[in-house]
């Protein structure tokens, strides 16, 4: 038997299963996961580990349990959209922890989280002053949300009364020297148009140039490989 | 078209997966001149029944050879130990036909073909 071509292949075969799986199982981020869903994760990718370096036993008991695990993730996925009372049941609920300036001891108590947990997220939502806070809710991820009190909140534009430009997503132009040619017809510009600006700008090919984006204002973000920048002040 | 294609690529890719897990029964088979250790097998017994020692040793060297053609093929979809047992099964065959033990190559030749035949499932 020969061992590293069996893991080789039985690698492959748990890499691109896995990879096919997580991505029917949806785009969510690590910090938007549940604790379920967390742990969920760390069995599957197990099973995926065992398939390829345990070769005491076949690989196809190992890929059935995968597939089995992520199709019941997969139904679990279903249920919880479809049915608010089973996502609570499996995700739990967001638990206030402050209500209207006032530490809710109960609900920390419920939750087995402690004081100094809450005033180190809040730290984390950049509120050092306890008293700024009128509301604060842990979320299912394990993450607190945070309402300041009015007072305390930050001046936006509308309260001032100010009008603003519309600011939408900006378009990549060039990357790694390669012009998207695409991405200029999509804003109906062109090759001779990107030219020019890089000229006037004393770039003479797009070759020299990492990243090239244009926003909605028409404003262009050039970045050059050459940043005639010393290294070793950075 | 793009989304067909990739659901295509997908279900071929997890078909080829589940064909190399699942092929031990397929690849066990004989392909080619040397590797049919079925016949081999039967031949072996023959030989041991009949305590024709000087066939028994043709037979198991034949045997080997064939194993190490089929081992290749199918340790992508069996386990290690059922691998391991079946040498080891054929070294102690080896040895109780060269010391022409009839019990001894019987019980070592129903192990063999109890190894032979599990590694499928």
């Amino acid at each position: 038997m020969n061992e590293s071509i069996v893991v080789i292949v039985r690698g492959v075969i748990g890499f691109f299963s896995l990879l096919i799986f997580t991505r029917l199982l949806g785009k969510q981020q690590v910090s938007q996961l549940t604790l379920f869903e967390y742990i969920l994760g760390i069995t599957i990718g197990s099973m995926a580990s065992t398939l390829t370096t345990d070769l005491s036993s076949a690989a196809w008991p190992h890929w059935v349990g995968l597939v089995v695990w992520a199709t019941l993730v997969y139904l679990v996925q279903v249920l919880t959209l479809k049915f608010p009372v089973i996502s609570e049941y499996i995700n739990g609920k967001p638990r206030v922890l402050i209500a209207n300036g006032k530490i809710l001891e109960k609900n920390l108590k419920k939750l087995r989280y402690n004081l100094f947990e809450l005033l180190e997220q809040l730290r984390m939502n950049n509120i050092f002053d306890i008293n700024q806070v009128e509301f604060a809710v842990l979320e299912t991820n394990g993450k607190l949300t945070v309402l300041k009190k009015s007072q305390f909140q930050s001046l936006t534009p509308k309260d001032m009364n100010l009008s603003t430009d519309y600011m939408g997503l900006s378009t990549e132009l060039i990357y790694n020297g390669v012009v998207m040619e695409h991405n200029l017809e999509k804003i109906d510009l062109d090759e001779k148009w990107l030219d020019s600006q890089l000229k006037t700008r004393g770039i003479k090919n797009p070759l020299e140039v990492y990243l090239a984006v244009i926003n909605t204002s028409g404003e262009l973000y050039i970045d050059l490989y050459k940043d005639h920048m010393d290294d070793k002040s950075l | 078209m793009k989304k067909v294609m990739i659901i295509t690529c997908t279900c071929i890719l997890l078909g080829i997966f589940i064909l190399i897990m699942n092929s031990g029964g397929l690849l066990k088979q004989s392909f080619m001149d040397g590797d049919d250790v079925e016949t081999l097998l039967r031949n072996l017994n023959e030989d041991i029944v009949e305590s024709d020692w000087k066939k028994g040793q043709e037979d198991i060297e034949k045997l080997k050879d064939a194993w190490d053609m089929v081992s290749k093929r199918v340790q992508f979809s069996v386990e290690r130990n059922n691998l391991m047992g079946i040498e080891l099964s054929i070294a102690r065959l080896k040895g109780s036909i060269r010391g022409k033990n009839k019990e001894q190559s019987l019980i070592g030749y129903e192990e063999l073909i109890s190894y032979w035949n599990n590694l499928e499932e």
